[in-house]
Formats: C-alpha cells, structure tokens, sequence
C-alpha cells in the first residue's frame, strides 16, 4: 500500500496519489493514519535522496502534493501556522529559497506546526525575530559556504542575550563539509529533509 | 610544456608532463586585488591583471573568464546581489508569471553592458596569453537558467505541470546561450564551459534529463563553435554519463561526492574529467590535508592524461587561503608528474 502511495508521488501524479489515499481510507475519520502513512513515506524518500537514489525535483512534488492532499482533507492544518509554535525555519543571507520551502512541507505534512521567517540577511535581525516569537529550535537553510558560516554570528548573537535555543542547520554546504555544522555552533545538522522531522521529535523528548 | 600543450596533451588521453591544474578563480580575484567584488568586476582591467596574477601565482593551467551566473539575468533585465565574501546572486526573477514567456525576447549581447565587460576581459587575455594559456568562456545552460528566470519552485512546477510554456523558454533561451558562447568565442575564448547544474541526477531524473536537458544539451553544443566543458557545479553525473558523452562535449566536471577513479574508468577515454576537490572542505584544510587530497584524485585518476585537476563546484570560494592554493599547486608538482 505505501509502496503504491510512494510510486505515485515520486511520479509526481497527484491525482493517483490522492485516489489512493481516498480508496484506502475514511477521509474524514482517519485523518492521522493518513499523516502517518504521509510521514512514513516521506521519510522513506528523504532516506533514497540522501543515498542519491531519487532527485531534488521529486523530493519537491512529493512535499508539495502532500501538502496539498493535507489541506484538503485536514483543511484546520491549513491554519496550523498562525497558532503557537515554537519552531521557525529560515533562509540565511539570500534568496535561495527551496530548501526551506521543502523542509517546511515535510515538517507540516508530518502534523509539525512551523512558522515560517522567510529570508533574513542579518544574524542580529533573525535573532531577534527569534527571540521575540519565543523561538526554541531555529532551523537554518543555506545554500553558500559564506551563509553557512553566519550561522555562527548567529548563535553569538543568542549567547549575547542569555538566550536558550536549538540550532538545526541544513543546505548544501553542510552536505560538502560534514563537519562544519559543529564549526558554526550549530545543535545538529540535516541531510534529507526527513532529518528535521527526526531531529525535532528527538528534542522534543528531551 | 606550456599550459596550453599540457591541457590539450590531457584532453587527448596522454600523459603531460604533469596534470594540469584548472583553478578556476572567478570572484576570489577580487580578494586577491583587495577590492570588494562589485567593484571588481566592474573593470575588465581588474579582471584581466589578477587572472594573470593567479595564473602565475598558483601556477593554473587556465584563465577564467567568468565573473557570475547572474550576469545572464543582466541580459534578460534582471540585477544582481553582491556580497562582500561570496559569490554574487542573482536578485529577483524576471518572470512574475508564465504567461510573461510569451513576451520574452532573446537578449541583445552588443546591449548588455555586464556581457560586453567579459567580452572585453577575453580580448584582453588574448593579447597577454595569445595561445599559451586556455581561456575558458562560460555559458548557463538553457536548461539550467530558468533557476534564476523564474525561480527554483517556480520552474520545477513549470516543468511538471506547463510544458509547453517550458518548451517555450527552451527555445528563448537556446538562441542565446548559442549567442553568448560563440561571441565568447570570437572574443578569444578557447573553450566554453557549459555550465548545467539542473541536468545533474541530484536535481531532475536520468528519465526526466534524456528528454530534457540531454536533449537540449546535444542540440545546443552542436551549434558552439569550440570545445565544451559540461559542468555540474557539483552535482553528481554518473548515472548520466553515457549521454553526456553523447552531447559531443569534451569533459566532464566530477563531484566531490563521486569517486573520480570509477567516473574515470566509466569514460575509459571516450570524455575528460575536471575535479574533484571539495571546495567547502578546502575552506579549512591544512596543507597536509590539501596535499593528500591532490595526491589521491591523482592516483585515482591521473594515468594516461584524461584528468583536469580542479575544485569541484566552478569557483574557488572566497575563504580558501591562500597557503592552501599554493599547497594544491606544489601538490600537483610532486604528484602529478
């Protein structure tokens, strides 16, 4: 059944993923069984591109039509972002803006309310912006080496203040360089997108 | 051997007399000159002199004409953003909406002064080199430009769900990246480097590349006038392998994440390789460590020429030190040779 739900979002087809969906379950009784298949499959496909099996483009459709078919049939998550969260996700430093966008469809197809910040320059003005939503875990997309190791500036930026928070930092350059999220103080770091969903859950027990 | 007769040695499957390096310096010039990067490539002269400076300095077998991708936004009306320790971006898209691809037109090279100031760098690197050094031009792919034309999602959506109007785009942008490499080539340039980040399997399918960016890819180098160099701005090729040999380009740049050895054996002569070093690793190796990073892309790769020893993403990041170039350099002395 997964393997049939998988199939169809890695081919991009909507249409036959929500069929499925509709044919498998009550829609509107079993909403989060369906969030857990949706978890569990995206999982799986954050794990086949980490290995390089599948591609950044189906990563994308795949968050994406999940999102979708979750809007439609839990229209409340729609909404979930506006209620309280502590968890925020932002682009540092430019306009590169796809890794946020597909983590943050992982994370809400996976029932994790998230705010979203956009894209920040300044470590300074992300801090603040953090600390003023009572941010607890901060999750940083990068695309350049030089945002990269902002995120540094950033967590000095917090130490200043006293403030308490979970840095999860992900994007190209910590793919290349496996090391370098300890070298700019960040908690952790993700390869999939799937990691956040992970790494989130595990500090939540914490 | 000069750079030239070592790089042509390599590229046809024998042994120079040592590998040649290709650090490819495009915004690290301006670190260099100690200028902020706006400003230096502002002036084809700035270019021009520390390419020649670099050239010599880390011993590269290659001056590099390229200064940002999103000078070809330039061209379509769009702007750019500089930092003062990165590579500039591009700013926002110039398509707000699809149906704007209708309206689209082919960009005038002779009016788009960003392009003219490469045009110039060229020329200029011509006369200091004539054909001693290779002078390497660089051109998006018309696959790959829509990242910036319309934005990532934007075209991933265009791609799955708006053919037609991808298709569109294709031909646009097909026409100038045909333009712009053979008006680099006229300048001077000895070779251009395809630059082609989407086709890689990291971001679109093998299935989804053979209609697409193979097919795009094989059309468009057929109609440049010079060598290709297909590069994937790290991103991983080998499972396309096979068809970017059939695209005619020359070489192809290996990811960091690849094990060169096995691309290399995979080719078995029929296409060169540029890589593979890891330019974020580089950014805080030690000597020791650039040098046995060298040493190991050359004994896994550099039998029988068929090697371009270079960083793997296209540039040479802004915080490499400069003893860490300058250990890549003596490394490919005492190894490649």
């Amino acid at each position: 059944m997964k393997e049939m739900f998988k199939a169809a979002l890695l081919d991009s087809d909507k249409i036959k993923a929500f069929s499925f969906l509709s044919q498998s379950f009550d829609l509107s009784q079993q909403g989060e069984a369906i969030v857990n298949l949706i978890s569990d499959v995206l999982t799986e496909i954050g794990s086949d591109w980490e290995k390089g099996d599948i591609a950044l483009s189906q990563i994308y459709m795949s968050s994406r039509i999940c999102e979708e078919i979750l809007d439609k049939i839990l229209p409340e998550n729609k909404d979930k972002e506006s209620k309280k969260t502590n968890i925020a996700i932002v682009t540092l430093l430019d306009l590169h803006f796809l890794g946020r966008r597909v983590v943050k469809s992982f994370l809400r197809s996976s029932g994790i309310e998230i705010l979203d910040f956009g894209a920040i320059s300044s470590p300074q003005d992300l801090a603040e912006k953090a600390i003023q939503n009572n941010i607890q875990s901060l999750l940083i997309s990068t695309l350049m080496y030089h945002a990269a190791i902002k995120v540094k500036e950033v967590r000095e930026c917090f130490r200043k203040q006293n403030y308490n928070i979970k840095i999860l930092v992900g994007g190209v350059p910590f793919i290349f360089d496996r090391n370098l999220w300890k070298e700019v103080d960040a908690d952790a770091m993700g390869v999939s997108p799937a990691d956040a969903i992970k790494i989130l859950q595990l500090w939540k027990q914490e | 051997m000069n750079s030239m007769q070592r790089v042509l040695t390599a590229l046809s499957q024998k042994k120079p007399d040592r590998v040649p390096l290709m650090l490819l310096f495009s915004h690290y010039g301006a670190k260099e000159t100690g200028i902020t990067i706006k400003d230096y490539f502002s002036n084809p002269d700035n270019v021009i002199e520390a390419q020649m400076k670099m050239h010599k300095k880390y011993k590269s077998d290659c001056l590099y004409a390229f200064s940002y991708a999103s000078l070809e936004l330039e061209a379509f009306g769009g702007n750019t953003i500089f930092f003062k320790d990165g590579p500039p971006n591009s700013s926002k898209p110039i398509l707000k909406n699809l149906q704007q691809i209708e309206q689209l037109k082919v960009p005038e090279i002779m009016e788009c002064p960003s392009l003219q100031r490469v045009l110039r760098t060229i020329s200029g690197l011509k006369k200091e080199v004539q054909d001693t050094v290779p002078i390497i031009g660089v051109v998006m792919s018309p696959f790959s430009l829509p990242v910036m034309q319309l934005g990532f999602e934007h075209y991933l959506d265009m791609m799955q769900f708006h053919f037609g109007f991808f298709e569109k785009l294709m031909e646009i942008n097909k026409q100038f990246c045909v333009r712009w490499a053979n008006a680099q080539i006229q300048a001077g340039a000895t070779a251009i480097c395809y630059f082609d980040p989407v086709s890689s399997p990291d971001i679109v399918s093998p299935q989804f590349y053979k209609k697409t960016g193979f097919a795009i890819a094989k059309e468009t180098i057929a109609q440049i006038q010079g060598p290709t160099a297909t590069h994937f701005a790290s991103g991983r090729c080998k499972e396309i392998l096979e068809d970017v040999i059939q695209t005619k380009t020359a070489i192809a740049c290996v990811s960091s994440l690849e094990d060169i050895g096995e691309i290399k054996n995979i080719c078995n002569g029929r296409l060169s390789i540029l890589g593979n070093l890891n330019g974020i690793e580089m950014c805080r190796w030690t000597e020791l460590e650039a040098e046995k990073a060298v040493r190991d892309i050359i004994e896994k790769a550099g039998k029988n020429g068929g090697l371009l020893l270079a960083e793997n993403h296209g540039e040479v990041p802004y915080y490499v030190q400069e003893k860490i170039l300058l250990s890549i350099a003596s490394a490919v002395e005492r190894w490649g040779t």
